[in-house]
This record gives structure tokens, C-alpha cells and sequence, in this order.
């Protein structure tokens, strides 16, 4: 096998590993975000949610909140004990570990998601069964997007000073744009409109998935570096 | 000894092309018909907003710089346009309202042009926020760059997003552009752009020679300690 | 690949203090194959980041290091399998237990024959019992010669160590010791620094101290017994140390 892959999936299957142990990450990420589900359904004391509007907004939001836990959480094990040091003076491109490390968020991210959109579907009363494959799309996109951007912000929060806390302050004002286009992309979805009217939305995703994939592969080795 | 003396020259050349352009905009130039006085505001509006996206720009050229070189001087100019750059986001979203507010008759609204400038200023205060309590210098100043390049290169993302957003949700308020009618108009949106430009690089110069005192500062603690 | 004739490393005027104070202001050091190099120095002195340097994890402002004759350049995976790095901290993942640690390891530097590798590395630290459950449960003592063991896996010609003996009781640091000078007797150059002078004399054949950012005095471990080491350690950074104490 490649030694780039090699490196890639080390890391991919060392974080998975890790997690399977504990299962601390995905337990405080999935029960989080029912609370953010919860906390909205008390909050808006709503019967019946707006599927157009406010549905996705809620969903994302989870989402949103979910992963800096699972984020900040990936970090922290790799700087507990210098564990990222010594993938540093590992042979292998430090791209390699940028993409690892994004895989593993965005699968954990992603399983958390898989549970938290039955929950909003019963809690909240949003049909979703019709339009799962167009909600899996525009999930799979936004999130990607999310994992991109976020790990190589949380490789730096987790090397500053205040660590934990930075990470959302630094994320959410870079993420708005796209949270904006999944919302509204999932709410074409949720209401039962066909995929294409969603078409710019997605194609925006899309770029940004693809630009901060290239930040991440071009400048994860300078926020590695000590 | 160059440069300090360019920047003592726009020192002196700053303060009265604001004032002027103050005048201009205040006592010179005719009111607008339908929205009145209060439009003038907009003669330093605009230059403002326009400042804040060179700030940007000058964030991400120099950002860039200090990675492939490793300069400090990169560095201390990123950190002075993010910081000159937010000011003049921050004047922009407070004359914003003020304009807005006797024109659409609320302080706020999620149009477009209001709501990227927002996101635009919240991502100078992440950058400022991660300057401000970062990391160990080396560190700070590569997480800042990669910060920099990361919401410089969102600015466009943003733009678009917010644009869409706005026209798949019609608001009442429309924000219409129209070419500015009078020549004096004219002139004097230029004459307050060119003020307002020299202003901002006359505080950048200020900010930079800041920032290269800091380091000096620095280096003489770090001596005093290590001294035997 | 590597020339015999060259010393495994040469490094020349290493400065270090890009975005910060200038620490290290022109480190010249040469250490061949089966020589060991004591790093002498107060805290704060700038040893760890010249280990850091040299481990390829920090780039320095300025100066030249060779591995082998040829430039180091850290980006190079031949590069960085030559080097093997401790650090006061275990680089290890403590939600693992020892042996996954070491596969990891063991995966990233695409080590043949992984298994045999593993056993041989945690026989020759004295853990060859690691049990198997997170390392987070280990004692201090197992976690310094697991931390040990992850850096030897590769087999690296040039060994960095930093303060390698720190929470290692008197048994350990013994074997600890006799395992470096075996190691160094193989062919390994070692590069160390330690506050316990006493028990790595046996692993240095050279030592040298660093002061204001240059290594100020140094020579053959002989010149050096122990109680010269510590006068001459006390004599140099006297009013450092007086001045922090009153401080």
C-alpha cells in the first residue's frame, strides 16, 4: 500500500480505536445534541415545527454544537501526553495526518448525526423518511465542509492557550456561510422539493468543502509545527 | 529612516484630508432628495467599508508571506491590518444603522450587504481574539496566519451566501442601488475615499512600527532575564 | 546512503528565536556514531528546543544541520527514521495499552516483521510483561521505558534524548543506563540533556554546557568527574540560580 494511504488510515483507525475504548466522545456528543433538540422543542413550546424554516435550522445547529464537542475532543487526545509529536516525527507527509484526522471527525461527526436526525424526526415531528437519501446528500456535504474547516481550527485551539474555549469562537463566524447553505438546502429537502432546487446551495457547499480541504492539506504542517 | 519619514508625512496629510472631507460632506454637498440629510453619513460609509476589505486583503497577502518565509515582519503587518481593519468594520457597522434607521426605519435588518459585513467582523474578532490570547510567540504567529488565510479566503463564500439568502427570502426592505446623481456628490465620495485611505495606511504605518517596538521590547526582557 | 566517514550529526550555527526571543544564538556541535553528548544547562537555557530542532519538529532561524554528511531536511521520511526523540512527555496515547501504542508506531514507520520488532523493543526496556490495558494505568516507571521503547522501534542511528530519567527509580535508571551504553556501544550516537548528572556519566563520552544561547565550555566526560560536573554547573550558572531563588 501507498505510504500516504498507509499514514491516512494509521491515523484514521488509531482515532476510531481510541474512541471504541472510551466511547466518551460520541456519548457526550450524541447527548448533547438531543439536549440542543430538546432545549428548542421546550424553548419554542412549538406543537409543530415550520419543516421549511425552523426544522433545519434546529438540525444544524445541533450539528453544529455536536461537532466542536467531538472536534475539541480529537484534539485533546493528541496533545494530552505529546502524542502529536511523535505522528510529527513519523515518516509521512503531515497532510497525511490532516486528512486522518478529518476522516475520523467527520465519520464520528457523522454517526452522531445518524442518531440525532430520528430523534429531531420523532421529538419534533419532521417526516423525514421521504427524502432520507436527499437529507443524507446535503448532510454528508455541509458536514464535510465542518470537518475540513474545523479540524485544522481545532489543531490550533488545541495548541493555544485557551484551548477548549477557542475553538467555537474561531469556527462559527468561518462556518456561517455554509451552515446558512445546508440550512437552506435542507429545508428544500425537508419540504419536499426535488434536490435541483437546492442546486446553487449545494454548489456553494461544495466549493467551500473543497477550499478548506486545501487550506487544511496545504497549512495543517504549519499549525503542527511547534 | 525612509519609511518614518513617508509616515510622518501622511500623519501630517490625514487629519486635514478628513477634515476637508468632513466639510465637504457636511456643508458643501447638496442633501439628497428623499433621504435627506441623513445620506451624507454615507461619503464616509462607503470608504470605511472599503478599507475593511483591504484590510483583509493586506491579512491574507501577509499572512501568506509570513508562512512561506517566516518573517516576523509579515506577521506585524497581518496583526496591524487585522487591527485597523476591524476598526473600520466596526465604524462601518455603526454608521450603518444610523443611516438605516431613518431611511428603512429600523436599526437592523438581515440584508445582505449588513450581514456579511457582520460575519466580516466577527471573523477580524476571531483572529483578534486568537492574537490576544493565543499561544507562545512562534506558535501565535503561525495559528493567526493559517486564522487569516482561512477567513480571508471565506470573504467570497460569504458574500454569496448571504446574497442568496436574501433573495430566496424577499424582505419589505430593498436596498436599491442608484449612481449618485450630483457631480458633487461624486467628487466628494472620492475626495472622502482617498482621505479615508490615506487615514487607514497612516494608522497601519503607526500599528507596524507598534508592533516592531513589541518585539524589540521582547527581545530586551528575554536578555534582561537570561543576564548573569 | 549515509557516508562513515561523516559524523551522524553536524550542526553549525543553529539560531532559534524566529516569533519570540532569541534563545539559541549559534550552536556548533558535531557527534558521531558511538559517542554520547551530555547537554548541560539551567531551565530555560534552550536545550529542549535544540532537541526539538534537531528532532526536525521546530524549523531554526538560522544555521545548517547535517545528518550523515547530507542536509537534514525533516520532510524527508529517511530523515526522520534515523532520528528517535524522548521527551519529558510519552508522545503515546494513553487510552491504548502498550503494545497498540507500539503497532501504531510500528505501522507509521512501516517497520517489517512488526510483531518480532515489538517484543524484541519491550525486552530490551524490561517490559516485555506490558500488560494489556490503557497505558493511563501504567506506573511512572513503565511508562518511562514504554515512552523509551516507541522511540527505539525504528531502530534510529541518533538518539535525542530529554531527560530521559525523570520518574525512574534507582533500578530503572540503572537498566535504563547499561541499555544506552549498549545501544551506543552498537553504533547509536546520543545526544541527552539531564539534571541527574550522576546517573548518566556512564552514557556520555563528551559533555558541554550551554549558556546565553551558546555552548560556553565543554570536553571529554573524563576531564569531568561527577563533583566537577556539579561545581563547575553551579560556578556557571551562579547568579542565575541566585537570582531566581530571590526572586
Amino acid at each position: 500500500m501507498n505510504a500516504y494511504l498507509r499514514g491516512v488510515f494509521g491515523v484514521l483507525r488509531k482515532d476510531l480505536r481510541l474512541e471504541w475504548r472510551s466511547r466518551e466522545a460520541m456519548t457526550a456528543m450524541a447527548f448533547f445534541s438531543l439536549l440542543v433538540v430538546v432545549l428548542f422543542g421546550f424553548s419554542f413550546q412549538t406543537e409543530k415545527i415550520d419543516v421549511r424554516t425552523t426544522a433545519p435550522g434546529l438540525l444544524w445547529v445541533a450539528f453544529s454544537f455536536s461537532g466542536v464537542l467531538g472536534l475539541n475532543r480529537s484534539f485533546s487526545l493528541e496533545r494530552e501526553n505529546g502524542a502529536l509529536r511523535a505522528l510529527m516525527l513519523a515518516p509521512l507527509d503531515r497532510s497525511a495526518i490532516f486528512v486522518g484526522k478529518m476522516l475520523s471527525n467527520l465519520v464520528m461527526i457523522g454517526l452522531v448525526e445518524a442518531l440525532t436526525v430520528p430523534l429531531f424526526s420523532v421529538l419534533l415531528r419532521v417526516p423525514v423518511l421521504s427524502c432520507l437519501p436527499q437529507l443524507t446528500l446535503v448532510t454528508c456535504l455541509g458536514t464535510l465542509g465542518f470537518a475540513a474547516v474545523g479540524t485544522l481550527l481545532a489543531g490550533i485551539s488545541s495548541g493555544s492557550r485557551m484551548r477548549e474555549v477557542l475553538l467555537p469562537l474561531i469556527l462559527y463566524p468561518i462556518w456561517i456561510p455554509i451552515l446558512v447553505a445546508s440550512v437552506e438546502a435542507t429545508g428544500t429537502v425537508l419540504s419536499g422539493k426535488p434536490l435541483s432546487e437546492a442546486g446553487d446551495w449545494l454548489t456553494l457547499i461544495g466549493v467551500f468543502d473543497l477550499v478548506f480541504l486545501g487550506v487544511g492539506f496545504l497549512f495543517f504542517e504549519a499549525v503542527l509545527e511547534e | 529612516m525612509r519609511a518614518s519619514t513617508i509616515s510622518r508625512g501622511l500623519d501630517l496629510l490625514a487629519l486635514p484630508l478628513i477634515a476637508i472631507g468632513m466639510a465637504l460632506a457636511f456643508l458643501y454637498v447638496p442633501g439628497e432628495r428623499t433621504m435627506g440629510d441623513v445620506q451624507r453619513i454615507f461619503y464616509f460609509h462607503v470608504p470605511f467599508a472599503m478599507s475593511s476589505f483591504v484590510g483583509f486583503a493586506i491579512v491574507l497577502v501577509a499572512s501568506l508571506g509570513y508562512l512561506k518565509t517566516r518573517r516576523d515582519a509579515w506577521d506585524v503587518v497581518a496583526e496591524a491590518a487585522a487591527e485597523v481593519g476591524f476598526l473600520c468594520c466596526t465604524i462601518v457597522l455603526l454608521t450603518g444603522p444610523v443611516w438605516a434607521r431613518s431611511a428603512w426605519g429600523v436599526w437592523w435588518t438581515w440584508d445582505a450587504r449588513l450581514t456579511t459585513t457582520l460575519i466580516l467582523w466577527m471573523v477580524y474578532a476571531a483572529y483578534l481574539v486568537l492574537r490576544a490570547y493565543g499561544a507562545e510567540d512562534a506558535k501565535l504567529k503561525r495559528y493567526a496566519a493559517v486564522l487569516g488565510i482561512v477567513g480571508a479566503l471565506n470573504v467570497p463564500i460569504v458574500y454569496f451566501s448571504v446574497k442568496w439568502f436574501r433573495t430566496q427570502h424577499p424582505s419589505s426592505t430593498f436596498f436599491t442601488r442608484e449612481g449618485l446623481p450630483v457631480p458633487a456628490m461624486a467628487f466628494t465620495l472620492r475626495f472622502c475615499l482617498i482621505a479615508v485611505l490615506i487615514l487607514f495606511v497612516t494608522l497601519l504605518l503607526k500599528r507596524i512600527q507598534v508592533g516592531k517596538l513589541e518585539a524589540e521590547r521582547d527581545q530586551l526582557r528575554y536578555e534582561l532575564d537570561a543576564r548573569e | 546512503m549515509t557516508d562513515p566517514a561523516q559524523p551522524l550529526l553536524q550542526v553549525a550555527g543553529i539560531q532559534c528565536g524566529y516569533g519570540g526571543p532569541q534563545v539559541l544564538k549559534g550552536i556548533d556541535l558535531s557527534l558521531s556514531a558511538r559517542e554520547g553528548l551530555l547537554l548541560l544547562g539551567p531551565n530555560g537555557a534552550g536545550k529542549s528546543t535544540l532537541l526539538r530542532i534537531l528532532a526536525g519538529l521546530q524549523k531554526p532561524g538560522g544555521g545548517t544541520v547535517a545528518l550523515g554528511g547530507r542536509p537534514f531536511r525533516p520532510e524527508d521520511p529517511d530523515h526522520r527514521r534515523r532520528i528517535g526523540f524522548v521527551s519529558h512527555e510519552s508522545l503515546l496515547y494513553h487510552g491504548l495499552s502498550g503494545r497498540e501504542n507500539l503497532r501504531f508506531t510500528a505501522e507509521l514507520f512501516a517497520i517489517p516483521r512488526a510483531a518480532e520488532r515489538i517484543e524484541e523493543v519491550l525486552r530490551l526496556v524490561g517490559l516485555e510483561w506490558v500488560p494489556e490495558r490503557a497505558v493511563r494505568t501504567y506506573s511512572r516507571g513503565m511508562l518511562q521505558r514504554l515512552t523509551l521503547a516507541r522511540a527505539l522501534l525504528h531502530r534510529p542511528a541518533l538518539l535525542l534524548l530529554d531527560e530521559p530519567m525523570t520518574g525512574l527509580d534507582p533500578a530503572g535508571r540503572k537498566q535504563l543506563e547499561s541499555l544506552m551504553v549498549e545501544l551506543r556501544s552498537a553504533g547509536a550516537g546520543i545526544l541527552m540533556t539531564t539534571h541527574e548528572l550522576a546517573y548518566v556519566r556512564p552514557i556520555a563520552t563528551r559533555v558541554a554546557f550551554l549558556k546565553g544561547g551558546k555552548l560556553v565550555e565543554g570536553g571529554a566526560v573524563e576531564e569531568y568527574p561527577v563533583e566537577r560536573l556539579e561545581s563547575r554547573f553551579l560556578e556557571l550558572y551562579a547568579k542565575r540560580t541566585e537570582r531566581e531563588s530571590r526572586a
